[in-house]
């Protein structure tokens, strides 16, 4: 705690004495030279400075040796190559992800979404998989997953952005109906159902109906989990998000995918990007 | 630890006018030059940087636009790039500066400008600063038809790319663009050595598609219009290996980007075909942008 007084104070009547004085500005020196705190500063103290600016980047920081952790928001980063729950692949013509010969080197291609018919976590696959990536047996590639720990009650952002794709099949064909996908995210192994996207809603409407065709909403034509883009050579987009607020502890967050039915094509998932922003302490 | 001179008082010393003005400059000049370190650890909280955001901004597309890439002028924003060494029009990326022409979503731009602000990444002993950028991109996609000019039936496969893109800054010291920048995933080290494009890995993280599959053109005009009127919606994040890595995609050498003062919305028209005009409507669209500061974790 600083001081907020001189531990003497000079009185009409008093003596001064060179060690009262020199001891009130011990004080004031000590503080000065280190142990200024929290109610030192007063209210938006930092609040311009931080604010960056060009050429003079470096003058905005705040050192972490002063700054408070939870003082503002926290990135989860997810990008990294061979574990990060974010993974960029390409969904090629007609869907299929290619053999790694197809491949620049670190391109481990689309992930084919199991006939499970439950929810999965996306991109979770076990090797052996198709990947350019040096893997041993029992090796895992790019689960979209993230876990961390709040120290403290915290406003989290969570997003899930990805190219999604269900292939054409015969059934498909006939009537531009397949079974379609699920989406949704997870957090400490509860969906959440905000997130949910992808059932028999208008969202899920085909999108590549040819104009002689009548344009009627799969939900309300009552097919349940129609598919995406039954016709399509290059997929559909999928967002789901959530703000939630998270009680301290250690947080995971998943991106789930569901397969609605196994008559379908396959299933395919490219890019993903799951962004996890603490934005308030 | 900082170190304050402050000459104390003795005791033979008389106390005059000019002996306590003394003490009290050498006090007031220790307090005016107080430095970093004389702060103790969490003396700055939430209370003295006020919010996280530092800037946001929304642009919103109310009224249809029509992106065309018309045979032969390759600089209008099509994906002509469908072939690679492993055979033909497979819908696949490639890398810069092969990677397609790109232009904003929009008949005025779908493009929120900014003053230029530095990305830095975080390293312990600087933080708070503005290290992330959040990108909220919705653009819903009307159909895709196509003309053809050549006389005969023709068969191509269409779709329309949509992404965001972001507009780097060299800072010296008055910031000159040096032009629009994809977002790629961490498939080399950010901080890798230059490397001509095309030899490392390259792939949009936020680039999303939608299409549909052969779209049959006949002469005598537009024909054969696809709908797709669906959604395409994407939450992207600006970063600080971004910036670096942008360096390493400017065809002349790594110049450093020091900076972002843009970001848009972006359009790429897919064809397997270069023959045909193809057409796309985006109905609306709309863009947010988030410069969000902070802590941060470093993985």
């Amino acid at each position: 705690m600083s001081w907020k007084y001189l531990p003497r104070r000079l009185i009409t009547t008093g003596v001064v004495g060179f060690q009262d004085l020199n001891r009130g500005f011990l004080s004031f020196v000590n503080e000065v030279q280190g142990r200024l705190n929290e109610h030192n500063w007063k209210e938006g103290a930092v609040r311009e400075e931080a604010v960056p600016t060009p050429g003079a980047g470096d003058l905005n920081f705040v050192s972490t040796d002063v700054l408070d952790l939870d003082a503002a928001y926290e990135f989860e980063s997810t990008r990294n190559t061979l574990t990060g729950a974010s993974y960029a692949a390409n969904i090629t013509w007609g869907g299929w992800r290619q053999a790694q010969w197809n491949y620049p080197f670190g391109w481990a291609g689309a992930w084919l979404i199991p006939n499970t018919l439950q929810w999965d976590i996306i991109g979770s696959e076990t090797n052996p998989f198709i990947t350019s990536l040096p893997s041993a047996p029992g090796d895992t590639i790019n689960p979209c997953e993230r876990s961390f720990t709040l120290t403290e009650t915290t406003v989290v952002l969570i997003a899930l952005s990805l190219q999604g794709y269900q292939s054409f099949n015969t059934m498909g064909a006939m009537s531009q109906i397949q079974g379609g996908c699920s989406f949704a995210l997870e957090v400490n192994g509860a969906v959440i159902t905000e997130s949910l996207y992808g059932t028999a809603d208008s969202s899920n409407d085909p999108v590549a109906i040819e104009n002689f065709a009548p344009y009627q909403p799969m939900a309300e034509r009552m097919h349940a989990a129609p598919a995406y883009d039954p016709n399509g050579v290059y997929g559909y987009s999928v967002c789901v998000e959530t703000v939630m607020t998270l009680p301290p502890g250690h947080v995971t967050v998943r991106g789930l995918v569901k397969k609605l039915t196994t008559d379908g094509g396959d299933a395919i998932i490219g890019s993903r990007e799951l962004i996890i922003l603490k934005l308030m302490r | 630890m900082p170190e304050i001179l402050f000459t104390p008082f003795l005791e033979e010393e008389g106390f005059t006018e000019a002996s306590i003005t003394d003490r009290l400059d050498q006090a007031k000049a220790g307090l005016n030059s107080v430095v970093q370190q004389a702060s103790e650890r969490g003396a700055l909280n939430e209370n003295h940087g006020g919010s996280c955001v530092v800037f946001m901004d929304t642009i919103e597309q109310t009224t249809p636009s029509l992106h065309q890439a018309t045979w032969g002028n390759l600089w209008e924003p099509v994906y002509w790039n469908l072939t690679n060494g492993n055979g033909s029009g497979d819908g696949r990326q490639l890398p810069p500066p092969a990677d397609g022409s790109w232009e904003a979503i929009g008949g005025a731009p779908l493009e929120i400008n900014f003053t230029p602000i530095p990305l830095l990444a975080a390293t312990p002993d600087d933080r708070f600063g503005v290290s992330c950028i959040y990108v909220m991109l919705n653009a819903e996609v009307r159909y895709v038809n196509g003309v053809d000019h050549q006389g005969t039936v023709k068969n191509v496969d269409c779709g329309v790319a949509i992404t965001v893109q972001w507009e780097g800054f060299k800072d010296d010291p008055i910031p000159s663009s040096q032009g629009w920048f994809h977002i790629y995933q961490n498939m080399a080290p950010a901080d890798a050595a230059f490397v001509p494009p095309g030899l490392v890995n390259w792939c949009r993280l936020p680039e999303r598609k939608v299409g549909p599959a052969a779209l049959q053109l006949v002469p005598g005009g537009l024909n054969n219009q696809l709908d797709i009127w669906h959604d395409i919606s994407i939450r992207t994040t600006i970063r600080p290996e971004d910036l670096m890595r942008a360096a390493n995609e400017l065809p002349v050498g790594p110049l450093p980007i020091d900076l972002v003062g843009a970001v848009r919305g972006s359009i790429s028209l897919i064809t397997t075909d270069l023959v045909e005009t193809t057409r796309t409507e985006i109905r609306n669209a709309n863009l947010t942008v988030i410069a969000l500061r902070g802590t941060e974790a470093l993985l």
